[in-house]
């Protein structure tokens, strides 16, 4: 399983909503007809899921221009 | 192609086909119209205030039965491939023509005037740049007092009725003109055709440049999309609308501001808004709740949002919705917020604070992978 996002990118970020801490946990995200689990942060109450801005402008944007080139 | 290739082209579409732009008006005093003014998406975007002024002149020198037309022509959605939503654009288009009592359209825009050619074969078109020429705005001609490079828009390679217009338009104005390598029938593209510049980027911006360098002196077009591109990319550029109604340009050199893709929303309508009360006395339909959040934006933020194709509205959809479910995360150092949501096909990301009577943005950031959240 692909583990994008380092510890200390959201070690000083928690849910608001439930004033919980954040930890690494699968999640699953798609685009276009693929699909795959990534660990990335999420609240370990509700699981909101935490991106950070690297991981979208980087990895993220990456992935998607080679699964639209398929 | 994939979505992300033509996604932002078509939303600016359908922002411009939406009743925050469209308008179908005769003239007050008339049901019907024999002339309607349709400037074009764009050039409406790019500079509202010459709309204004081209649509006050037509009433006054030209007829007094001419009409608004407010929208644009769909061509967007044809060069996406997407023919149903061409279609759609176009029916709707006729019905509004057809409303108007079936008027000969005066077009401001040489890419609208070639999609009308091609695809509204029954339409009654008639160059705006034609009529100006015409009227001898500025009848007693110019000593020349600056050289400009003419750059055709690609629109008009086929009208060569309207490139006469412009260089004889220019000429009157106190224009020298030189050609640039390719012109008239053969001139190159500045990528905003076939939304080029939309599908690949990085192309785009090289051959911006490369059309750029063609020619040191300023630029002089007559399409509000060629303008922007120039301007984007550092080459000095005017609309020939631009130095009409304000011919000490001319000779300041300066440009007018290119507004990013934010304001052009903003400017379409400011315009409508403007033109409803000015000339009909109506006021415009309320705007969408999550418009009145306001926001504190830095010009370096806003260069940031412009470079990732995110729009102020964006940002005030997803922090509409923020405040309704609550869900944000906190950073224990900064205090700053970070919330998401996705309106339509994108993700945005956005760190914020709440600031006076609305927030201030740090950063914000998208991606198109959906994300399966347990919330």
């Amino acid at each position: 399983m692909a583990q994008y996002v380092k510890n200390e990118e959201f070690a000083e970020w928690r849910c608001d909503k439930c004033n919980c801490e954040l930890e690494l946990k699968k999640v699953v995200v798609s685009y276009l007809e693929g699909s795959f689990p990534v660990d990335l942060p999420v609240c370990k109450k509700c699981g909101q899921v935490f991106i950070p801005e690297s991981l979208a402008i980087h990895k993220m944007l990456e992935i998607e221009q080679q699964m639209e080139d398929k | 192609m994939p979505p992300s290739a033509f996604d932002f082209a078509l939303r600016d579409m359908i922002f411009s086909n939406s009743d925050a732009f469209t308008v179908a008006k005769s003239p007050e005093g008339y049901k019907v119209c024999s002339f309607v003014f349709f400037p074009g998406c764009q050039l409406s975007a790019s500079n509202p205030a010459a709309v204004e002024k081209v649509y006050a002149l037509l009433l006054e020198k030209f007829s007094d039965s001419t009409g608004l037309l407010l929208r644009c022509c769909g061509i967007i959605a044809d060069w996406a491939g997407e023919k149903e939503k061409f279609q759609q654009a176009r029916n709707e288009l006729l019905q509004e023509v057809e409303s108007l009592g079936n008027p000969e359209l005066i077009v401001g825009c040489p890419g609208c005037m070639q999609t009308f050619r091609n695809f509204y074969p029954a339409l009654k078109i008639r160059s705006l740049w034609t009529i100006l020429d015409q009227m001898d705005i500025h009848s007693k001609q110019h000593e020349t007092i600056q050289t400009f490079a003419i750059h055709d828009p690609c629109g008009a390679r086929y009208q060569p009725e309207v490139q006469d217009a412009v260089r004889s338009l220019a000429k009157k104005i106190g224009i020298q003109l030189e050609e640039l390598p390719l012109n008239r029938d053969q001139t190159s593209c500045c990528t905003y055709g076939g939304n080029a510049w939309n599908a690949n980027r990085s192309l785009s911006d090289a051959a911006v440049d490369a059309l750029a360098a063609e020619n040191p002196h300023d630029y002089l077009t007559y399409c509000a999309m060629c303008r922007d591109f120039f301007l984007k990319r550092g080459k000095n550029a005017y609309h020939i609308l631009d130095l009409f109604f304000n011919p000490e340009r001319i000779i300041s050199g300066k440009a007018m501001p290119r507004p990013d893709y934010s304001m052009r929303h903003e400017n379409r309508s400011r315009l409508k808004k403007h033109l409803l009360k000015k000339y009909w006395s109506e006021e415009m339909n309320a705007s969408a709740p999550y418009e009145k959040i306001k926001l504190f934006i830095s010009e370096e933020v806003r260069s940031v949002l412009e470079e990732r194709m995110i729009l102020v509205e964006d940002l005030q959809q997803v922090l509409y919705q923020t405040l309704e479910t609550g869900n944000r995360m906190v950073n224990a150092q900064t205090g700053h917020y970070l919330t998401h949501a996705t309106p339509g096909h994108v993700t945005y990301w956005i760190e914020y604070l709440p600031k006076d009577d609305g927030y201030q943005i740090f950063t914000a950031y998208s991606h198109r992978m959906f994300i399966e959240e347990a919330n």
